[in-house]
């Protein structure tokens, strides 16, 4: 390779990476998505020791920890790339001098960015390669390994195994394939050569030893092989530094002629690159995967405005984004305003959420909870949440903050011990909620009626929290929002009471909505705009006229009445009363 | 004050620190400046302690600041064991230790505190404990698993080395497709007498080691549809009874604790080894009562269970939940005659009313000299492990009254325990230290029948159980160790094709097509509040 090339290539390279993962790529949606936690103490730490690639899993997971950081993120992204690059022109450079090396020194790091385009991916896969890189670069490439050499390698193999996982089957095989591309292969039979076969498959037959024994599910850690997508990236990074390997070695002594190389070089490489393509675009709904992520990020670091902004933009029809919507409206005090200018297809489900609806996502119902100072569910579904999802620090933070308002504080120093152990206790994303005066709010919303969760349905519960402290504004809102969504109109009514306690001066724009239909329903007249003291808005009055008028002038013709109504009259609850609502 | 005056006051602030720490650090803590009258806090508690001859080393953490730590522990035979440590973590040397131990069995020893602290060297009131002449079972066998509420992860049944700190699994979910596994059982505190269950994974199976034998039994039939659950085995080691269960876990809306167990059917069966047989009885399988927790006596002649009115009784209306009666129903001890001969049940005696004392008694315990009966007590339920009233209640089975068992209990949880096979010691779950993780404590229980302070499992590392997010679940003592390999467990447990079904066996007393059993009114008569005939009981 020119150096003049790589002066300039290498640095464009790393730029270009650069700018794919600050700008594109987004590090913290892998944060997001795998939620990394790891205790820095050697009885959890031991448990990644046991198995093969163990300790690659490990130092994926602590890395992946400071992606909760962007920059962090792009930052050690980048470093692995470098890495990569500097590691294969090495490896390259030992074994081979093709002239055409610009585009194949490339050419694993442009695979493992690839591999980057899925968020679930850890750093496993990329430390492994880095590792047999570094591994082959340390080994004297030479045909003729000595005796000794090959004795030393074979009783370094189960460590080899264990540290590298699978990816000790790609060092075996570079050095294998190392040794057959050398041109003196004269001595087949010779101990030397035997040896090094014999080495190479050394790793295939640990990873058979693990399969058979009935330990292979805890052992036979497969590093390659997670997906059919990393098979084959594996297979063709595999394939790829081979037989580089290979060519590169013959080349030395054979002189294949450049011309015949170039057309190998590039026929093998435009290969790779439609396979890739092809593998990529069938590796799924990786789009939309980051959508759901980013939404998760946004409700995660509570930036409520970005929820809505996305939703208008990229509205997306799952219980758990709607259960976002609704929380970011709450948030910003217009769910009973706004609730109905955006979908509500999942009824209460929307705004309290069931555990059948949300099993996937176990936090997001401890979070509900909480959110109501249902203290005692959010702390049942933070530890169901740890059980079926892992400990991470969203769970975590929720079962301290139960437990500081239970006053069970033995409990959260052991829980900020292991935090501390486990070098998240600074992140923003822990320090958010807890704060004195939030938790205090929580606390003084807890219940004081007796029951089980099991037995109660949602307007049961949070009736029970405003009869237990009728200034609860989240439990009031939620249960407004539920009966509305319900269509449950008497208990909207019933609940006006509960406004006027918490010093609503004017009730918001779907209530007196909810309050004209009732007044309508009941034929009652409403005394001067006013209806139990609260004075309604005459422009909704308006609108409501405007909303017999339709209806009486399509006739019965729902579907015509719906169309004009849509766009006037979209946002308000008659239209979802008439039109959404499932009955 | 201005700048400069601020400057040369934080200088002479730097100065004196420095040298106090230093003073501090050069100091060898044998010159006491001051005695404090009062013993130090140590963690876990080691003080007033009974501990057994053969138990690994004490190692704690000193919970008083200083910058450096001596710790000196005497004893009436043999040199003191003498530990400095700029750390507040004291290990203690293994051959020092276990010397000590051997020389000094059935006498008292002393741990004395040095703290150097801000270059005074402190030394407080000795802490005086004490070594047992008995030793304790050498191996505790206990179940690993997060707090939980329906799902689990990873968990796994482990044994524990006492005269060392050295844990080994037994069998884990990571093996299992990770099932749940429970309720490992041991006839007599035999390590080679055990079940175990295993369910959620590869299949609900009951694995069976006795002696050399290792089996996998399916014990659902068509009169118990769930499996067996809480198992006790006839120490003839030829039958286990089990219970069966109905359970649901319920979440509570503002209790501390608030996981709630409610059992709404359960009943008992014996399984019969060697024929495969499951059977019962109308004395432990009725339809007006719940029958649980089963315990054999050691002398195998009387089972002891707990039992409570069926949840019906205690329901008003249809529409009641569960809220309503759930802390209603209490279960008393009742014990059932066993002619082994006649391989019958006889007779029904309630030990402990449970109406009497207005409490729910549950896991009879039997101790191995068949002279107390331990219990968990609590304020209602079945399930004591998530009730924060219940408490370890000793029973003298020879002059039938209630032993002071105050010593052992806390302000938490305490509740599955086990003895030791020479009936000198127990171990039981207590969750004193967080509320929420349970830990294992042992009792010493002298001739006499006093029950002492205990102490908790000893860990080579005294932040062990800070850094421990697993509770220690139905801590069993075993004479020897278990030497049947995770692997062979595994294998057995992973081989679904070839589980062996138990068969139902219908006693003239159980309905032959619904399983149920047909003489409920005649138990009932007999049942709760009415001792047997001793004279009638066969011998």
């Amino acid at each position: 390779m020119q150096p003049k090339y790589q002066r300039i290539f290498i640095p464009g390279f790393l730029l270009i990476s650069f700018l794919y993962f600050y700008f594109i790529l987004d590090p913290v949606l892998f944060y997001i998505k795998q939620k990394p936690f790891l205790i820095l103490n050697f009885e959890h730490v031991k448990d990644y020791i046991v198995y093969p690639a163990g300790l690659l899993d490990f130092v994926s997971t602590y890395l992946l920890q400071f992606f909760i950081y962007h920059r962090a993120g792009v930052f050690i992204l980048l470093i692995i790339i470098g890495l990569l690059l500097l590691l294969t022109r090495y490896v390259f450079s030992k074994t081979a001098n093709l002239k055409a090396d610009q585009l194949f020194l490339f050419i694993p790091a442009i695979l493992v960015l690839l591999i980057y385009t899925a968020y679930d991916q850890s750093l496993v896969y990329v430390l492994g390669l880095l590792l047999t890189f570094s591994l082959f670069g340390i080994v004297p490439v030479k045909y003729y390994h000595s005796v000794w050499f090959n004795i030393v390698l074979f009783f370094l193999y189960p460590l080899i195994y264990m540290v590298a996982g699978s990816f000790s089957l790609f060092f075996a095989l570079m050095i294998l394939f190392n040794s057959l591309s050398q041109e003196n292969i004269k001595i087949w039979r010779s101990f030397p050569l035997f040896m090094v076969i014999f080495n190479a498959l050394m790793p295939f037959g640990f990873a058979l030893l693990y399969y058979i024994v009935p330990l292979d599910k805890l052992y036979l850690y497969p590093v390659i092989g997670t997906r059919p997508f990393f098979n084959l990236l594996s297979l063709l990074i595999l394939g790829f530094v081979v037989f580089r390997i290979f060519l590169g070695g013959f080349a030395l002594k054979r002189s294949l002629s450049l011309l015949t190389q170039r057309i190998f070089v590039y026929a093998f490489l435009s290969m790779s690159i439609v396979v890739i393509l092809i593998a990529y675009l069938k590796s799924g709904d990786k789009k939309e995967d980051k959508l759901l992520l980013k939404y998760d990020k946004f409700y995660l670091s509570k930036e409520w405005n970005k929820v809505l902004a996305l939703y208008k933009n990229k509205p997306v029809d799952a219980v758990h984004i709607q259960y976002y919507l609704n929380k970011s409206l709450s948030e910003n005090d217009k769910l009973l305003d706004l609730m109905f200018s955006y979908p509500q297809r999942y009824g209460e489900v929307g705004v309290v959420l069931k555990g059948a609806y949300s099993i996937h996502n176990l936090q997001l119902l401890s979070d509900c909870f909480f959110d109501m100072g249902l203290v005692n569910f959010a702390e049942h579904w933070a530890y169901e949440s740890m059980e079926k999802e892992g400990m991470n620090i969203y769970n975590l933070r929720n079962a301290i903050n139960c437990h500081i308002i239970k006053q069970q504080y033995s409990l959260v120093d052991k829980y900020v011990y292991v935090l501390k152990h486990a070098g998240m206790h600074n992140c923003p994303a822990f320090f958010d909620d807890c704060n004195p005066g939030n938790l205090l709010k929580t606390r003084s919303y807890m219940p004081d009626t007796a029951y089980f969760i099991q037995n109660a349905d949602p307007v049961q519960y949070l009736a029970c929290q405003l009869m237990s402290d009728p200034y609860n504004e989240k439990a009031l809102q939620k249960l407004v929002a539920v009966c509305l969504l319900n269509g449950d109109l008497q208990k909207v009514i019933d609940a006006l009471k509960f406004f006027r306690i918490q010093g609503y001066s004017e009730l918001p724009q779907h209530i007196q909505e909810a309050i004209l239909l009732y007044a309508f329903n009941q034929k009652t007249m409403l005394k001067n705009n006013t209806f139990n003291g609260f004075k309604i808005n005459q422009e909704i009055i308006n609108k409501f006229t405007r909303f017999f008028k339709i209806v009486r002038k399509h006739k019965g013709d729902r579907r015509a009445a719906r169309n004009e109504m849509n766009v006037a009259l979209g946002d308000t609850y008659w239209f979802y009363v008439s039109y959404s609502m499932k009955k | 004050m201005n700048v400069t005056t601020k400057k040369y006051c934080f200088l002479l602030y730097i100065v004196i620190t420095s040298l106090m720490l230093s003073s501090c650090l050069n100091k060898q803590l044998d010159d006491v400046d001051h005695t404090i009258n009062v013993i130090p806090e140590i963690f876990p508690d080691y003080s007033g302690v009974f501990f057994p001859p053969n138990i690994a080393p004490i190692n704690f953490k000193i919970l008083e600041e200083g910058d450096r730590y001596k710790v000196i522990i005497k004893s009436s035979e043999g040199n003191p064991i003498i530990i400095t440590s700029k750390s507040n973590k004291i290990e203690i040397t293994f051959n020092e230790w276990k010397e000590m131990l051997a020389r000094n069995r059935n006498e008292a020893f002393s741990i004395r505190v040095i703290v150097c602290r801000e270059g005074k060297t402190l030394a407080y009131k000795p802490i005086v404990n004490h070594i047992a002449p008995y030793p304790v079972d050498p191996y505790l066998v206990y179940r690993l698993l997060q707090p939980q509420y329906h799902y689990w992860s990873n968990l796994g049944i482990y044994q524990r080395n006492l005269t060392s700190y050295k844990e080994e699994p037994v069998l884990t979910n990571a093996t299992t497709e990770k099932g749940c596994m429970n309720c490992h059982n041991f006839c007599m505190n035999k390590a080679d007498h055990f079940v175990m269950h295993t369910r959620g994974g590869p299949g609900t199976v009951l694995l069976l080691k006795r002696g050399d034998q290792l089996e996998a039994v399916n014990t659902v039939t068509k009169f118990n549809k769930a499996p067996g659950a809480y198992p006790a085995w006839h120490p003839s080691g030829n039958m286990v009874v089990f219970s069966t269960n109905k359970l649901a876990l319920m979440v509570h809306s503002n209790r501390v604790e608030s996981r709630e167990v409610i059992d709404y059917s359960s009943n008992l069966i014996m399984y019969r080894i060697d024929s495969n047989y499951i059977e019962t009885s109308p004395l432990i399988a009725s339809r007006a009562y719940m029958e649980n927790w089963p315990h054999w006596s050691p002398d195998g002649k009387n089972l002891y269970f707990s039992a409570a009115p069926k949840v019906e009784q205690y329901v008003d209306s249809v529409e009641q939940n569960e809220e309503a009666f759930y802390n209603d129903i209490l279960y008393s001890i009742v014990r059932v005659g066993y002619d082994a001969a006649k391989q019958e049940f006889y007779g029904l005696d309630t030990v402990i009313n449970a109406e009497h004392h207005n409490k729910s008694y549950t896991i009879p315990r039997v101790s191995p000299d068949n002279r107390y009966l331990l219990v968990t007590e609590a304020d209602w339920g079945n399930f004591p492990v998530y009730n924060k009233s219940a408490d370890l209640f000793l029973y003298d089975l020879v002059n039938n009254q209630e032993i002071d068992a105050s010593e052992v209990n806390s302000h938490d949880i305490e509740s599955y325990h086990s003895w030791s096979s020479n009936a000198h010691w127990f171990v039981f779950s207590s969750k004193r230290v967080n509320g929420l993780y349970a830990m294992p404590y042992f009792a010493y229980i002298d001739s006499a029948g006093n029950i002492k302070k205990p102490f908790l499992l000893p860990q080579k590392d005294p932040d062990y159980y800070k850094n421990c997010l697993n509770t220690f679940n139905v801590p069993e003592l075993i004479k020897n160790k278990i030497d049947v390999s995770i692997w062979e467990l595994s294998k057995k447990a992973n081989d679904v094709r070839h589980f062996k079904n138990a068969r139902f066996k219908p006693s003239e007393n159980v309905d032959q097509t619904s399983g149920e059993t047909i003489t409920e009114d005649a138990k009932n008569s007999m049942y709760m509040n009415k001792n047997i005939d001793k004279d009638q009981a066969p011998e």
